[in-house]
Protein backbone atom coordinates (compact mmCIF):
# COMPACT_ATOMS: atom_id res chain seq x y z
CA UNK A 1 0.00 0.00 0.00
CA UNK A 2 2.58 2.51 0.84
CA UNK A 3 4.71 1.80 -2.39
CA UNK A 4 1.29 2.43 -4.20
CA UNK A 5 1.03 5.65 -2.66
CA UNK A 6 4.50 6.68 -3.18
CA UNK A 7 4.41 5.85 -6.67
CA UNK A 8 0.96 7.83 -6.96
CA UNK A 9 2.91 10.90 -4.96
CA UNK A 10 6.11 10.60 -7.02
CA UNK A 11 4.10 10.61 -10.41
CA UNK A 12 1.69 13.57 -9.51
CA UNK A 13 4.97 15.53 -8.78
CA UNK A 14 6.53 14.45 -11.76
CA UNK A 15 4.07 15.40 -13.79
CA UNK A 16 3.18 18.58 -12.57
CA UNK A 17 6.77 19.60 -12.69
CA UNK A 18 6.56 18.53 -16.37
CA UNK A 19 4.05 21.16 -16.71
CA UNK A 20 4.95 23.88 -14.92
CA UNK A 21 8.13 23.31 -16.99
CA UNK A 22 6.01 23.79 -20.47
CA UNK A 23 4.22 26.51 -18.84
CA UNK A 24 7.86 28.53 -18.64
CA UNK A 25 8.95 27.22 -22.12
CA UNK A 26 5.47 28.61 -23.15
CA UNK A 27 6.41 32.04 -21.16
CA UNK A 28 9.77 32.26 -22.97
CA UNK A 29 8.71 31.70 -26.54
CA UNK A 30 5.22 32.56 -26.82
CA UNK A 31 4.74 36.16 -28.66
CA UNK A 32 3.00 38.50 -27.10
CA UNK A 33 1.74 38.92 -23.62
CA UNK A 34 -1.43 37.69 -24.47
CA UNK A 35 -0.64 34.51 -25.49
CA UNK A 36 2.08 34.23 -22.48
CA UNK A 37 0.00 35.28 -19.82
CA UNK A 38 -2.47 31.89 -21.28
CA UNK A 39 0.73 29.87 -20.62
CA UNK A 40 1.48 30.86 -17.44
CA UNK A 41 -1.99 31.15 -15.49
CA UNK A 42 -3.36 28.03 -16.94
CA UNK A 43 -0.99 25.56 -17.23
CA UNK A 44 1.08 26.78 -14.86
CA UNK A 45 -1.73 26.47 -12.51
CA UNK A 46 -2.71 22.92 -13.12
CA UNK A 47 1.59 21.86 -12.90
CA UNK A 48 1.57 23.55 -9.42
CA UNK A 49 -1.42 22.26 -8.77
CA UNK A 50 -0.10 18.55 -9.56
CA UNK A 51 3.05 19.15 -7.10
CA UNK A 52 1.40 20.60 -3.93
CA UNK A 53 -1.46 17.67 -4.40
CA UNK A 54 1.67 14.89 -4.91
CA UNK A 55 3.46 16.48 -2.16
CA UNK A 56 0.64 16.15 0.27
CA UNK A 57 0.24 12.72 -0.42
CA UNK A 58 3.93 12.31 0.16
CA UNK A 59 3.88 13.97 3.38
CA UNK A 60 1.99 10.88 5.10
CA UNK A 61 5.33 9.01 4.82
CA UNK A 62 3.76 5.21 4.07
CA UNK A 63 0.23 6.48 5.56
CA UNK A 64 -1.94 8.94 4.80
CA UNK A 65 -1.09 12.23 6.39
CA UNK A 66 -5.20 13.41 6.60
CA UNK A 67 -4.52 17.03 7.86
CA UNK A 68 -1.77 17.74 5.09
CA UNK A 69 -4.14 16.30 2.37
CA UNK A 70 -6.57 18.78 3.80
CA UNK A 71 -4.27 21.43 3.62
CA UNK A 72 -3.32 20.62 0.02
CA UNK A 73 -6.36 19.95 -1.37
CA UNK A 74 -7.06 23.96 -0.08
CA UNK A 75 -4.16 25.10 -1.75
CA UNK A 76 -5.21 23.42 -5.52
CA UNK A 77 -8.56 24.61 -4.85
CA UNK A 78 -7.99 28.12 -3.53
CA UNK A 79 -5.40 27.92 -7.03
CA UNK A 80 -8.11 26.88 -9.36
CA UNK A 81 -10.72 29.59 -8.02
CA UNK A 82 -8.41 32.03 -7.84
CA UNK A 83 -5.96 31.96 -11.45
CA UNK A 84 -8.83 32.84 -13.92
CA UNK A 85 -9.36 35.93 -11.72
CA UNK A 86 -5.64 37.12 -11.65
CA UNK A 87 -5.27 35.73 -15.33
CA UNK A 88 -8.35 37.96 -15.90
CA UNK A 89 -6.84 41.35 -14.50
CA UNK A 90 -3.69 40.89 -16.18
CA UNK A 91 -4.95 40.36 -19.81
CA UNK A 92 -7.15 43.23 -19.58
CA UNK A 93 -4.42 45.36 -17.81
CA UNK A 94 -1.83 44.47 -20.59
CA UNK A 95 -4.34 45.35 -23.56
CA UNK A 96 -5.35 48.37 -21.72
CA UNK A 97 -1.63 49.22 -21.31
CA UNK A 98 -1.05 48.48 -24.58
CA UNK A 99 0.91 46.00 -24.88
CA UNK A 100 1.66 45.03 -28.67
CA UNK A 101 -0.30 41.99 -30.29
CA UNK A 102 1.66 39.50 -32.25
CA UNK A 103 0.66 39.70 -36.15
CA UNK A 104 -0.02 36.38 -36.17
CA UNK A 105 -3.57 37.18 -34.29
CA UNK A 106 -5.99 37.19 -36.50
CA UNK A 107 -8.80 39.89 -35.31
CA UNK A 108 -8.46 42.09 -32.10
CA UNK A 109 -12.06 41.22 -31.08
CA UNK A 110 -11.39 44.01 -27.91
CA UNK A 111 -11.18 46.74 -30.42
CA UNK A 112 -13.23 49.40 -29.46
CA UNK A 113 -14.45 47.90 -26.29
CA UNK A 114 -11.81 48.78 -24.29
CA UNK A 115 -9.58 51.84 -24.07
CA UNK A 116 -6.19 51.11 -25.15
CA UNK A 117 -3.25 52.86 -24.30
CA UNK A 118 -0.04 53.91 -25.55
CA UNK A 119 2.63 51.00 -25.45
CA UNK A 120 4.71 51.50 -22.26
CA UNK A 121 8.22 50.32 -23.36
CA UNK A 122 9.32 53.64 -25.81
CA UNK A 123 8.82 57.06 -24.34
CA UNK A 124 9.38 58.23 -27.86
CA UNK A 125 6.35 56.15 -29.11
CA UNK A 126 4.32 59.54 -27.60
CA UNK A 127 6.15 61.55 -30.76
CA UNK A 128 5.68 59.29 -33.24
CA UNK A 129 1.73 59.03 -32.63
CA UNK A 130 1.79 62.61 -32.71
CA UNK A 131 1.38 62.44 -36.68
CA UNK A 132 -0.92 64.94 -38.76
CA UNK A 133 -4.13 63.28 -39.00
CA UNK A 134 -5.04 63.32 -42.54
CA UNK A 135 -8.78 62.67 -42.29
CA UNK A 136 -10.73 65.42 -41.26
CA UNK A 137 -14.35 66.32 -40.54
CA UNK A 138 -16.35 67.10 -43.91
CA UNK A 139 -16.33 70.83 -44.74
CA UNK A 140 -13.57 72.06 -41.87
CA UNK A 141 -10.84 74.16 -43.40
CA UNK A 142 -7.95 72.70 -43.92
CA UNK A 143 -4.33 73.86 -44.35
CA UNK A 144 -2.43 71.62 -46.68
CA UNK A 145 0.19 72.25 -49.19
CA UNK A 146 -2.27 72.87 -51.96
CA UNK A 147 -4.33 75.72 -50.11
CA UNK A 148 -1.27 77.48 -49.28
CA UNK A 149 -0.14 77.74 -52.88
CA UNK A 150 -3.73 79.00 -53.83
CA UNK A 151 -5.73 80.32 -51.27
CA UNK A 152 -9.37 80.20 -51.61
CA UNK A 153 -10.07 83.50 -52.91
CA UNK A 154 -7.13 84.64 -54.21
CA UNK A 155 -7.24 85.19 -57.97
CA UNK A 156 -5.04 82.16 -59.45
CA UNK A 157 -2.75 83.69 -62.28
CA UNK A 158 -3.96 83.05 -65.88
CA UNK A 159 -0.88 80.87 -67.02
CA UNK A 160 -1.90 78.20 -63.48
CA UNK A 161 0.37 75.49 -64.13
CA UNK A 162 0.10 72.19 -62.61
CA UNK A 163 3.63 71.34 -61.81
CA UNK A 164 2.73 68.23 -59.26
CA UNK A 165 0.96 65.20 -60.33
CA UNK A 166 0.05 62.11 -58.76
CA UNK A 167 -1.35 59.59 -60.44
CA UNK A 168 -3.57 56.57 -58.84
CA UNK A 169 -2.54 53.42 -60.15
CA UNK A 170 -5.95 51.39 -58.82
CA UNK A 171 -6.86 49.09 -61.55
CA UNK A 172 -9.80 48.31 -62.93
CA UNK A 173 -11.73 49.12 -66.66
CA UNK A 174 -11.02 52.84 -66.29
CA UNK A 175 -6.85 52.66 -65.25
CA UNK A 176 -5.84 53.07 -69.28
CA UNK A 177 -7.86 56.24 -70.16
CA UNK A 178 -6.11 57.79 -66.26
CA UNK A 179 -2.76 56.58 -67.17
CA UNK A 180 -2.82 58.07 -70.24
CA UNK A 181 -4.65 61.23 -69.79
CA UNK A 182 -2.20 61.43 -66.76
CA UNK A 183 0.52 61.10 -69.47
CA UNK A 184 -0.93 63.30 -72.00
CA UNK A 185 -1.09 66.24 -69.41
CA UNK A 186 2.64 65.81 -67.60
CA UNK A 187 3.93 66.17 -70.91
CA UNK A 188 1.87 68.74 -72.22
CA UNK A 189 2.49 70.64 -68.52
CA UNK A 190 5.81 70.08 -68.23
CA UNK A 191 5.29 68.88 -64.80
CA UNK A 192 6.41 66.23 -62.38
CA UNK A 193 4.22 62.88 -62.31
CA UNK A 194 4.23 60.15 -59.70
CA UNK A 195 2.54 57.21 -60.34
CA UNK A 196 1.24 55.97 -56.69
CA UNK A 197 0.15 51.83 -57.03
CA UNK A 198 -1.43 51.61 -53.58
CA UNK A 199 -2.98 48.61 -51.99
CA UNK A 200 -5.46 49.26 -48.75
CA UNK A 201 -5.39 46.30 -47.22
CA UNK A 202 -8.73 46.85 -45.25
CA UNK A 203 -10.92 43.94 -44.16
CA UNK A 204 -8.50 42.10 -45.94
CA UNK A 205 -5.99 43.05 -42.40
CA UNK A 206 -8.68 41.83 -39.92
CA UNK A 207 -11.26 39.76 -41.66
CA UNK A 208 -14.60 39.49 -40.13
CA UNK A 209 -15.37 35.49 -39.23
CA UNK A 210 -17.58 34.00 -41.79
CA UNK A 211 -20.93 32.23 -40.56
CA UNK A 212 -19.73 28.90 -41.35
CA UNK A 213 -16.09 28.32 -41.18
CA UNK A 214 -15.38 31.22 -39.29
CA UNK A 215 -12.11 32.57 -39.25
CA UNK A 216 -10.20 29.83 -41.16
CA UNK A 217 -12.34 30.82 -44.00
CA UNK A 218 -12.10 34.43 -43.59
CA UNK A 219 -8.12 34.11 -43.57
CA UNK A 220 -8.30 32.52 -46.59
CA UNK A 221 -10.59 34.99 -47.93
CA UNK A 222 -8.58 37.67 -46.92
CA UNK A 223 -4.98 36.21 -47.98
CA UNK A 224 -7.10 35.97 -51.60
CA UNK A 225 -8.40 39.65 -51.51
CA UNK A 226 -5.32 40.72 -50.79
CA UNK A 227 -3.00 39.11 -53.61
CA UNK A 228 -5.84 40.07 -56.04
CA UNK A 229 -4.79 43.67 -54.54
CA UNK A 230 -0.84 43.32 -55.32
CA UNK A 231 -1.85 41.77 -58.60
CA UNK A 232 -3.81 44.68 -59.87
CA UNK A 233 -1.16 46.92 -58.59
CA UNK A 234 1.46 45.49 -60.05
CA UNK A 235 -0.48 45.08 -63.63
CA UNK A 236 -1.29 48.77 -63.31
CA UNK A 237 2.50 49.71 -62.68
CA UNK A 238 3.51 47.40 -65.25
CA UNK A 239 1.03 48.63 -67.42
CA UNK A 240 2.19 52.51 -66.66
CA UNK A 241 5.77 51.58 -66.86
CA UNK A 242 5.62 50.61 -70.33
CA UNK A 243 3.39 53.34 -71.06
CA UNK A 244 5.96 55.91 -69.69
CA UNK A 245 8.52 54.42 -71.47
CA UNK A 246 8.28 56.00 -74.77
CA UNK A 247 6.77 59.31 -73.39
CA UNK A 248 9.30 61.89 -72.27
CA UNK A 249 7.69 62.88 -68.75
CA UNK A 250 9.36 62.91 -65.65
CA UNK A 251 7.71 59.97 -64.02
CA UNK A 252 8.26 57.89 -60.90
CA UNK A 253 6.45 55.21 -59.79
CA UNK A 254 6.33 53.43 -56.41
CA UNK A 255 4.18 51.33 -54.05
CA UNK A 256 2.93 51.66 -51.07
CA UNK A 257 0.30 49.44 -49.01
CA UNK A 258 -1.35 50.85 -45.89
CA UNK A 259 -4.70 52.21 -45.08
CA UNK A 260 -6.09 54.86 -47.29
CA UNK A 261 -5.58 57.72 -44.43
CA UNK A 262 -1.56 56.38 -43.85
CA UNK A 263 -1.25 56.65 -47.85
CA UNK A 264 -2.85 60.37 -48.08
CA UNK A 265 0.64 61.85 -47.05
CA UNK A 266 2.42 60.08 -49.92
CA UNK A 267 -0.14 62.33 -52.04
CA UNK A 268 0.31 65.55 -50.02
CA UNK A 269 1.38 68.64 -51.71
CA UNK A 270 0.36 67.80 -55.31
CA UNK A 271 -1.33 69.75 -57.76
CA UNK A 272 -4.11 67.30 -58.70
CA UNK A 273 -4.70 64.15 -57.97
CA UNK A 274 -5.61 61.40 -61.20
CA UNK A 275 -8.13 58.58 -60.09
CA UNK A 276 -9.49 56.13 -62.49
CA UNK A 277 -13.57 56.16 -62.04
CA UNK A 278 -15.73 53.10 -61.16
CA UNK A 279 -13.19 51.43 -58.38
CA UNK A 280 -13.17 51.78 -54.99
CA UNK A 281 -10.26 51.71 -52.37
CA UNK A 282 -9.65 48.09 -52.12
CA UNK A 283 -9.80 47.55 -56.24
CA UNK A 284 -13.71 46.22 -55.87
CA UNK A 285 -16.33 47.75 -58.15
CA UNK A 286 -17.64 50.71 -56.87
CA UNK A 287 -19.85 53.95 -57.44
CA UNK A 288 -21.23 56.73 -56.02
CA UNK A 289 -19.76 57.66 -52.78
CA UNK A 290 -18.06 54.47 -52.31
CA UNK A 291 -15.20 55.56 -54.77
CA UNK A 292 -12.11 55.97 -54.65
CA UNK A 293 -12.12 59.28 -55.90
CA UNK A 294 -14.74 60.08 -53.43
CA UNK A 295 -13.15 58.90 -50.61
CA UNK A 296 -9.95 60.74 -51.41
CA UNK A 297 -11.70 64.04 -51.86
CA UNK A 298 -13.45 63.41 -48.42
CA UNK A 299 -10.45 63.30 -46.98
CA UNK A 300 -8.96 66.21 -47.73
CA UNK A 301 -6.51 65.03 -50.73
CA UNK A 302 -6.64 68.29 -52.46
CA UNK A 303 -8.18 68.32 -56.10
CA UNK A 304 -9.00 64.93 -57.31
CA UNK A 305 -9.65 64.02 -60.77
CA UNK A 306 -11.98 61.11 -61.67
CA UNK A 307 -10.84 59.99 -64.85
CA UNK A 308 -13.96 57.83 -66.65
CA UNK A 309 -13.14 57.80 -70.87
CA UNK A 310 -9.84 60.12 -72.11
CA UNK A 311 -11.89 62.07 -74.55
CA UNK A 312 -11.39 66.28 -75.46
CA UNK A 313 -13.64 68.07 -73.23
CA UNK A 314 -15.36 71.04 -74.95
CA UNK A 315 -18.22 71.53 -72.43
CA UNK A 316 -17.69 71.29 -68.89
CA UNK A 317 -20.88 71.06 -66.29
CA UNK A 318 -20.00 73.07 -63.60
CA UNK A 319 -22.94 71.48 -60.33
CA UNK A 320 -23.95 73.26 -57.28
CA UNK A 321 -25.67 70.61 -55.32
CA UNK A 322 -25.49 72.38 -51.74
CA UNK A 323 -22.26 70.88 -50.23
CA UNK A 324 -20.14 73.10 -48.67
CA UNK A 325 -17.43 72.01 -51.39
CA UNK A 326 -19.68 73.58 -53.81
CA UNK A 327 -18.79 77.14 -53.29
CA UNK A 328 -15.09 76.32 -53.85
CA UNK A 329 -15.63 74.57 -57.16
CA UNK A 330 -14.75 77.35 -59.36
CA UNK A 331 -11.65 78.78 -57.44
CA UNK A 332 -10.48 75.09 -57.43
CA UNK A 333 -10.72 74.67 -61.21
CA UNK A 334 -9.14 78.14 -61.49
CA UNK A 335 -6.67 76.68 -59.30
CA UNK A 336 -5.70 73.65 -61.45
CA UNK A 337 -6.02 75.62 -64.68
CA UNK A 338 -7.51 72.56 -66.61
CA UNK A 339 -10.44 73.14 -69.18
CA UNK A 340 -8.99 76.94 -70.38
CA UNK A 341 -10.98 76.27 -73.61
CA UNK A 342 -13.78 74.36 -72.96
CA UNK A 343 -17.61 76.29 -72.27
CA UNK A 344 -18.48 75.77 -69.15
CA UNK A 345 -22.12 75.95 -68.05
CA UNK A 346 -23.03 77.11 -64.12
CA UNK A 347 -26.17 75.43 -62.83
CA UNK A 348 -27.74 73.97 -59.68
CA UNK A 349 -29.02 71.11 -58.56
CA UNK A 350 -31.82 72.53 -56.79
CA UNK A 351 -34.68 75.41 -57.32
CA UNK A 352 -33.75 77.75 -54.78
CA UNK A 353 -31.92 81.42 -54.34
CA UNK A 354 -29.27 80.53 -52.36
CA UNK A 355 -28.31 78.28 -54.79
CA UNK A 356 -29.44 80.74 -57.56
CA UNK A 357 -27.06 83.46 -55.80
CA UNK A 358 -24.03 80.58 -55.55
CA UNK A 359 -24.26 79.91 -59.74
CA UNK A 360 -24.23 83.68 -60.20
CA UNK A 361 -21.04 83.89 -58.32
CA UNK A 362 -19.75 81.31 -59.41
CA UNK A 363 -20.34 82.24 -62.83
CA UNK A 364 -18.59 85.52 -62.09
CA UNK A 365 -15.53 84.26 -60.67
CA UNK A 366 -14.81 81.70 -63.59
CA UNK A 367 -15.35 84.69 -66.14
CA UNK A 368 -12.88 86.80 -63.95
CA UNK A 369 -10.47 84.06 -64.49
CA UNK A 370 -11.06 84.17 -68.58
CA UNK A 371 -13.16 81.03 -68.61
CA UNK A 372 -16.19 81.10 -70.97
CA UNK A 373 -18.62 80.37 -68.29
CA UNK A 374 -22.25 81.15 -68.81
CA UNK A 375 -25.18 80.43 -66.61
CA UNK A 376 -28.14 77.79 -66.74
CA UNK A 377 -31.58 76.63 -65.11
CA UNK A 378 -31.97 74.77 -62.49
CA UNK A 379 -32.39 71.04 -62.13
CA UNK A 380 -36.33 71.15 -61.56
CA UNK A 381 -37.41 69.52 -58.28
CA UNK A 382 -39.74 66.98 -60.35
CA UNK A 383 -37.00 66.01 -63.21
CA UNK A 384 -36.85 62.71 -64.44
CA UNK A 385 -33.97 60.43 -65.04
CA UNK A 386 -34.58 61.04 -68.69
CA UNK A 387 -34.95 64.64 -68.33
CA UNK A 388 -31.63 65.31 -66.32
CA UNK A 389 -30.13 62.35 -68.43
CA UNK A 390 -31.06 64.39 -71.56
CA UNK A 391 -29.63 67.70 -70.20
CA UNK A 392 -26.61 66.56 -69.50
CA UNK A 393 -25.66 64.37 -72.22
CA UNK A 394 -23.79 66.29 -74.04
CA UNK A 395 -20.84 67.34 -71.21
CA UNK A 396 -17.49 66.33 -71.49
CA UNK A 397 -16.39 67.06 -68.07
CA UNK A 398 -17.98 68.14 -64.92
CA UNK A 399 -16.78 70.02 -61.47
CA UNK A 400 -18.68 69.00 -58.45
CA UNK A 401 -18.71 69.23 -54.69
CA UNK A 402 -19.59 65.07 -54.28
CA UNK A 403 -20.27 62.07 -56.44
CA UNK A 404 -23.33 61.28 -55.12
CA UNK A 405 -25.61 63.55 -52.94
CA UNK A 406 -28.25 61.71 -50.58
CA UNK A 407 -28.29 63.63 -47.52
CA UNK A 408 -32.27 63.14 -46.31
CA UNK A 409 -34.93 61.03 -46.89
CA UNK A 410 -36.08 63.91 -49.15
CA UNK A 411 -33.57 63.43 -51.29
CA UNK A 412 -34.76 59.74 -52.41
CA UNK A 413 -37.71 61.03 -53.82
CA UNK A 414 -35.66 63.07 -56.56
CA UNK A 415 -32.94 61.96 -59.38
CA UNK A 416 -29.35 62.40 -57.49
CA UNK A 417 -28.12 64.85 -60.53
CA UNK A 418 -24.48 64.47 -58.86
CA UNK A 419 -24.71 60.63 -59.68
CA UNK A 420 -26.31 61.01 -62.63
CA UNK A 421 -23.75 63.40 -64.02
CA UNK A 422 -20.58 61.53 -62.62
CA UNK A 423 -21.85 58.21 -64.39
CA UNK A 424 -21.96 59.88 -67.66
CA UNK A 425 -18.80 62.51 -67.55
CA UNK A 426 -15.29 61.48 -68.76
CA UNK A 427 -13.89 63.93 -66.11
CA UNK A 428 -15.19 64.69 -62.84
CA UNK A 429 -12.87 67.01 -60.93
CA UNK A 430 -13.55 67.26 -57.24
CA UNK A 431 -12.51 70.16 -54.91
CA UNK B 1 17.23 6.40 -3.25
CA UNK B 2 13.64 5.82 -3.56
CA UNK B 3 11.14 6.18 -6.58
CA UNK B 4 9.93 9.09 -4.37
CA UNK B 5 13.15 10.75 -3.99
CA UNK B 6 14.04 10.67 -7.83
CA UNK B 7 11.07 11.98 -8.45
CA UNK B 8 11.37 14.90 -6.52
CA UNK B 9 15.14 15.43 -7.11
CA UNK B 10 13.73 15.32 -11.02
CA UNK B 11 11.04 17.83 -10.26
CA UNK B 12 13.44 20.42 -8.34
CA UNK B 13 15.70 20.18 -11.13
CA UNK B 14 12.79 20.96 -14.03
CA UNK B 15 10.99 23.51 -11.54
CA UNK B 16 14.83 25.10 -11.16
CA UNK B 17 15.47 25.43 -14.74
CA UNK B 18 11.86 26.82 -15.01
CA UNK B 19 12.52 29.23 -12.49
CA UNK B 20 15.84 30.55 -14.46
CA UNK B 21 13.05 30.81 -17.74
CA UNK B 22 10.64 32.70 -15.99
CA UNK B 23 13.38 34.85 -14.36
CA UNK B 24 14.25 35.47 -18.32
CA UNK B 25 11.03 37.00 -19.21
CA UNK B 26 11.01 39.00 -15.88
CA UNK B 27 14.59 40.69 -17.13
CA UNK B 28 13.79 40.80 -20.58
CA UNK B 29 10.22 42.51 -20.36
CA UNK B 30 9.93 44.00 -23.28
CA UNK B 31 6.34 45.38 -21.64
CA UNK B 32 5.48 45.73 -17.91
CA UNK B 33 2.37 43.45 -18.73
CA UNK B 34 4.76 40.66 -19.73
CA UNK B 35 6.47 41.37 -16.17
CA UNK B 36 3.52 41.36 -14.66
CA UNK B 37 2.79 37.89 -15.77
CA UNK B 38 6.75 36.50 -15.08
CA UNK B 39 6.24 37.92 -11.46
CA UNK B 40 2.68 35.94 -11.45
CA UNK B 41 4.40 32.65 -12.60
CA UNK B 42 7.49 32.86 -9.89
CA UNK B 43 4.64 33.07 -7.82
CA UNK B 44 3.32 29.82 -9.29
CA UNK B 45 6.92 28.63 -8.95
CA UNK B 46 7.18 29.52 -5.29
CA UNK B 47 4.44 27.33 -4.39
CA UNK B 48 5.98 24.58 -6.31
CA UNK B 49 9.08 25.03 -4.10
CA UNK B 50 7.89 24.92 -1.23
CA UNK B 51 5.72 21.97 -1.90
CA UNK B 52 9.09 19.96 -3.21
CA UNK B 53 10.47 21.15 0.06
CA UNK B 54 7.61 19.66 2.24
CA UNK B 55 7.43 16.25 0.22
CA UNK B 56 11.85 16.10 0.04
CA UNK B 57 12.25 17.02 4.20
CA UNK B 58 8.65 16.00 5.36
CA UNK B 59 8.17 19.38 7.07
CA UNK B 60 4.56 20.17 6.87
CA UNK B 61 5.02 23.94 7.77
CA UNK B 62 5.91 24.14 4.00
CA UNK B 63 2.70 23.07 2.62
CA UNK B 64 1.23 25.53 4.84
CA UNK B 65 3.72 28.14 3.09
CA UNK B 66 2.47 27.18 -0.33
CA UNK B 67 -0.73 27.80 0.21
CA UNK B 68 0.26 31.52 2.02
CA UNK B 69 2.21 32.10 -1.30
CA UNK B 70 -0.95 31.18 -3.26
CA UNK B 71 -2.95 33.78 -1.38
CA UNK B 72 -0.39 36.46 -1.75
CA UNK B 73 0.34 35.36 -5.63
CA UNK B 74 -3.24 36.10 -6.22
CA UNK B 75 -3.31 39.00 -4.73
CA UNK B 76 -0.48 40.34 -6.13
CA UNK B 77 -1.65 39.94 -9.67
CA UNK B 78 -4.98 41.21 -9.70
CA UNK B 79 -2.79 44.90 -7.64
CA UNK B 80 -0.48 44.68 -10.59
CA UNK B 81 -3.29 44.61 -12.93
CA UNK B 82 -5.13 47.31 -11.39
CA UNK B 83 -1.84 49.23 -11.31
CA UNK B 84 -0.51 48.63 -14.67
CA UNK B 85 -4.22 49.90 -16.42
CA UNK B 86 -4.21 53.09 -14.17
CA UNK B 87 -0.07 53.89 -14.40
CA UNK B 88 -0.25 53.68 -18.36
CA UNK B 89 -0.09 56.56 -20.51
CA UNK B 90 -3.50 57.94 -22.52
CA UNK B 91 -2.92 57.89 -26.08
CA UNK B 92 -2.37 61.59 -27.22
CA UNK B 93 -5.36 63.36 -28.96
CA UNK B 94 -5.76 63.19 -32.31
CA UNK B 95 -5.00 66.72 -34.08
CA UNK B 96 -7.86 68.22 -36.03
CA UNK B 97 -10.91 66.21 -33.39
Amino acid sequence: MSALLEIWAGLAILAGAIVVGIAALGLIRLRDPFMRMHAATKAGVVGSGFVVYGAAWALGGGGVAIDALIIGTLCVVFLLVTSPIASHALGRAAYISGAPIAPATVADALHGNLPRNLFDIAPQRMARARRASPSLPAGATIMSAQEIRAPQDYPAPQSARLRVLTLWLAGGAHQDAASEFALGLARAQNAKLTALSAVDPGFAERPQAVPVGGLAWSQWLGDRLRLQQRERAAKALADFDARAAHIRVDAAARHAEGALETLLPLAAGNDLLIVPAGIDRFGRKAEGGDELAAALSVNGAGPVLRVQRHTPVRRVALLLAGTPACARLAAKLAATGLWQDAKITVFAARDDAQSQAGVEAQTALLRAHGYDASEADPIAADATREAIDRRISSFDAAIMGALAVRRSVLDALREDANALLAARAGFVLLP
Amino acid sequence: MSFLQICIALAFFVVGLSTGAVAWRLIRGPSTADRAIATDMLGLLAICFAALVAAATGARAYLDIAFGIALIGFLAAVSFGGLLERASAPPPPEPGE
